[in-house]
């Protein structure tokens, strides 16, 4: 079903992206709608595959492995998700029906990179010892290298063996299922609003939400609009605690006098 | 300051930084290894290629370190700075520096680079993605390469200026990053309305009237099921034991049954 040139394209993208992505960290703003472009151009279907990775970075959007926390690979699931949805021809439901059990799954391949790297950082501490120091690139590029491969090894596994498995789940998903994957992707992009909200600094300035959530559904505005909005209360705010930390100094300055 | 590294020297720095800031990642020591990898070509210089003296000093900075990546170049300026001095106690101070501002600066990066412009952006990517068109995407690479480049050169600016370059921007700092969080709250709560779609199956009917309960709910409080969706994971985010990978298999699971069951639609 998928040719070896097809193959080749997209796990060779999968593993150049990743090498790039973990250190560099260049293309990572929307990266799921790069992972639909690039895969659907790969497949010959751009528009499928921006509507995949669309539709995958909205769910994405929020979740981010702040502090060094795994969370789902929602670009791992684009991938696999476009290349399905144009292979057999399910769309954007294929899509989803693949790529978030896969984005999902992505977690684990974090967390056994990065258990991984307990034996790659002993490796590069025994080459300090030794005086070898220019040999600690070995181990700091490898464990890149050896976690883009680790990554790129499913999307292999589900292009070539598990084809035929997963075109056969696909084509006999009970209807429930392909409902219930449709209302995940709209409840999905509310968790990482959520993980927002714990991060973000709710209790002074959780009013804010208040405005954004009224500019978008009573007025209507586009994000772009409402950003821009936004900038000008953040930049009001900000000026407001330039002031407030100026000001103390000046007011308390006689106070001792008497 | 000693003057010892040329640009070139800071440059390879940086460059190896670049490659390797997060590598080999681990939960021991998370992100130092390429730290040590990365500062080697500016110790072999400063100690004249000492490798006892090299070696005992890599043991410190192997320690743990982890910080947001681009927030690393400032850090690993600052840090190569003292180290220059070549004072006896410079790797004790570097290293404790590095330990002092890894939090801050994880947190205001974090604030910044990922919450703030990769929601705004990512949005923005996603929704003309949607409708067929990549240019969404474009305009947020080119944001990304702006900072990116910003950050490539304030290793420089932090090396320069030592630590004094942080320290003395610490309250404004701190301000823009307040202020990045109002942003960020604006667009969450936008999201909110526009991104979740969560609604009701359920319809009621009054003798004749037929009234499905979204359009009720929806006329006390518009997106009513995104809001109630929102604020339910919000609350189930600070439960004992929570971790958002969990919270993600317990939304999945719980779309596919209330969908099945006819409660969401």
């Amino acid at each position: 079903m998928f040719t070896p040139i097809q193959v080749l394209l997209v796990c060779a993208w999968m593993w150049g992206f990743t090498v790039i992505g973990m250190s560099v960290q260049l293309f990572s703003y929307g990266v799921a709608v790069l992972h639909g472009f690039v895969t659907g151009l790969i497949m010959g279907d751009v528009t499928t595959g921006l509507t995949v990775g669309g539709t995958l970075c909205l769910m994405g959007l929020g979740v981010g492995g702040y502090g060094g926390s795994s969370v789902p690979d929602y670009a791992m699931g684009t991938v696999v998700g476009t290349v399905f949805a144009i292979a057999t021809g399910g769309g954007v439901e294929a899509g989803l029906a693949t790529g978030i059990p896969v984005a999902t799954l992505g977690t684990q391949f974090d967390i056994l990179a990065k258990m991984s790297g307990s034996f790659f950082i002993h490796k590069q501490m025994d080459c300090a010892e030794k005086h070898q120091f220019d040999k600690m690139g070995i181990w700091a590029h490898g464990w890149n290298i050896f976690r883009a491969t680790l990554y790129t090894l499913p999307i292999l596994l589900v292009m070539t063996v598990g084809s035929g498995i997963i075109t056969t789940l696909l084509a006999n998903m009970p209807p429930w299922l392909i409902k219930g994957l449709n209302t995940a992707a709209g409840m999905l992009p509310a968790v990482g609003f959520a993980i927002l909200m714990k991060y973000l600094p709710i209790r002074e300035y959780g009013v804010f939400m208040i405005f954004g959530f009224a500019a978008a559904s009573y007025l209507g505005l586009s994000m772009v609009a409402i950003s821009l909005f936004a900038f000008v209360a953040a930049y009001m705010v900000y000026k407001g605690l330039e002031k407030g930390s100026a000001a103390p100094a000046v007011s308390n300055g006689g106070d001792y006098d008497e | 300051m000693s003057n010892v590294l040329t640009k070139k020297d800071l440059r390879r720095c940086l460059n190896r930084y670049i490659f390797t800031r997060q590598s080999p990642f681990n939960y021991e020591t998370m992100q130092s290894g390429g730290w040590v990898y990365s500062i080697h070509p500016a110790m072999e210089k400063i100690y004249d290629g000492d490798a006892d003296v090299l070696a005992e000093k890599y043991k410190d900075h192997f320690k743990f370190y982890n910080t947001h990546p681009w927030m690393g170049n400032i850090i690993l300026g600052a840090c190569i700075a003292i180290e220059s001095t070549k004072d006896p106690d410079a790797t004790k101070q570097a290293v404790e520096m590095r330990t002092a501002l890894m939090g801050p600066l994880a947190g205001i990066g974090d604030a910044i680079i990922w919450i703030m412009f990769m929601t705004i952006l990512g949005a923005i990517a996603a929704y003309m993605a949607l409708e067929g068109s990549i240019v969404g995407w474009v305009i947020a690479e080119a944001v990304q390469l702006v900072i990116w480049f910003a950050f490539y050169k304030l290793f420089f600016v932090a090396y320069d200026q030592g630590v004094s370059f942080v320290t003395t921007r610490s309250a404004q700092l701190q301000h823009i990053t307040e202020a990045a969080s109002v942003l960020g709250l604006s667009v969450v709560g936008a999201l909110v309305a526009s991104t979740v779609n969560v609604k009701f199956g359920i319809t009621m009917s009054y003798g004749e009237v037929v009234q499905p309960l979204n359009d009720l709910l929806d006329s006390i409080i518009p997106h009513f099921g995104n809001v109630v969706t929102v604020a339910l994971i919000y609350w189930g985010l600070g439960r004992k034991g929570m971790t958002s990978g969990k919270m993600i298999v317990i939304v999945l699971i719980a779309a596919i049954v209330l969908s099945a069951i006819g409660i969401l639609a």
